[in-house]
């Protein structure tokens, strides 16, 4: 799955660190989501978009649909 | 994320960590105290009282191992059940592997404790491993 949290993230000024801490998590988890190496659950990723003030489909998207909007 | 605790990630590695420790200390203690109590060749109730005395801190330590995974966060879970699947998988194909070294070409026979240090080992490197791949 595609995300923008770095981008989101870099907007606020914000560390990795700062970003994991303000979530409860690690920041490797951050990282992790970051590099796309890893999918958040649910729960997270609504924390995520309720602490960005945002949807849950404006920081993540399936490939799928990134290739679909491309085309 | 972190559903079970509100404790911060470093909290819950330092509660971990002092956990672990008390505990390993506890079963050192206990089992060079079974050792030297066993070599006085106590009555049989007590040898196996003796022998099983240390499997009292161990439980200690699975408790805590237990308690830690449940607390950390969603990803740092991940990685433990995978290193714990195939820690048991890695052990379950050596016990399998050796027991027919064993049985048909005359290896040594391993002590059951093996079990124990090989589901550690496996865990402990395949946490590596993992812990490198989400990096």
């Amino acid at each position: 799955m595609r995300n923008r949290l770095h981008v989101l993230r870099a907007e606020r000024r914000w560390t990795q660190a700062e970003l994991a801490a303000r979530l409860n998590v690690s920041r490797q988890t951050i990282n992790a989501i970051e590099t796309e190496k890893y999918d958040p659950s649910l729960p997270l990723a609504f924390s995520m978009a309720r602490l960005f003030n945002l949807q849950i489909e404006d920081i993540f998207c399936p490939e799928s649909g990134i290739e679909e909007k491309a085309s | 994320m972190n559903a079970k605790s509100r404790l911060s990630p470093a909290q819950v590695e330092r509660r971990h960590k002092i956990e672990l420790s008390v505990s390993l200390v506890l079963y050192a203690i206990v089992l060079v105290g079974s050792i030297e109590f066993l070599k006085q060749e106590p009555p049989a109730a007590a040898r196996i009282a003796l022998a099983l005395a240390p499997v009292v801190p161990i439980v200690l330590v699975i408790w805590s191992s237990f308690r830690h995974i449940t607390s950390v966060d969603e990803l740092q879970r991940r990685i433990h059940t995978e290193s714990l699947a195939i820690a048991a998988g890695g052990t379950a194909f050596f016990g399998l592997t050796y027991s027919f070294l064993e049985g048909d070409a005359g290896f040594p026979h391993l002590p059951a404790w093996w079990a124990w240090v090989s589901i550690g080992f496996i865990w402990a490197v395949a946490s590596l491993v993992l812990r490198r791949h989400y990096r």
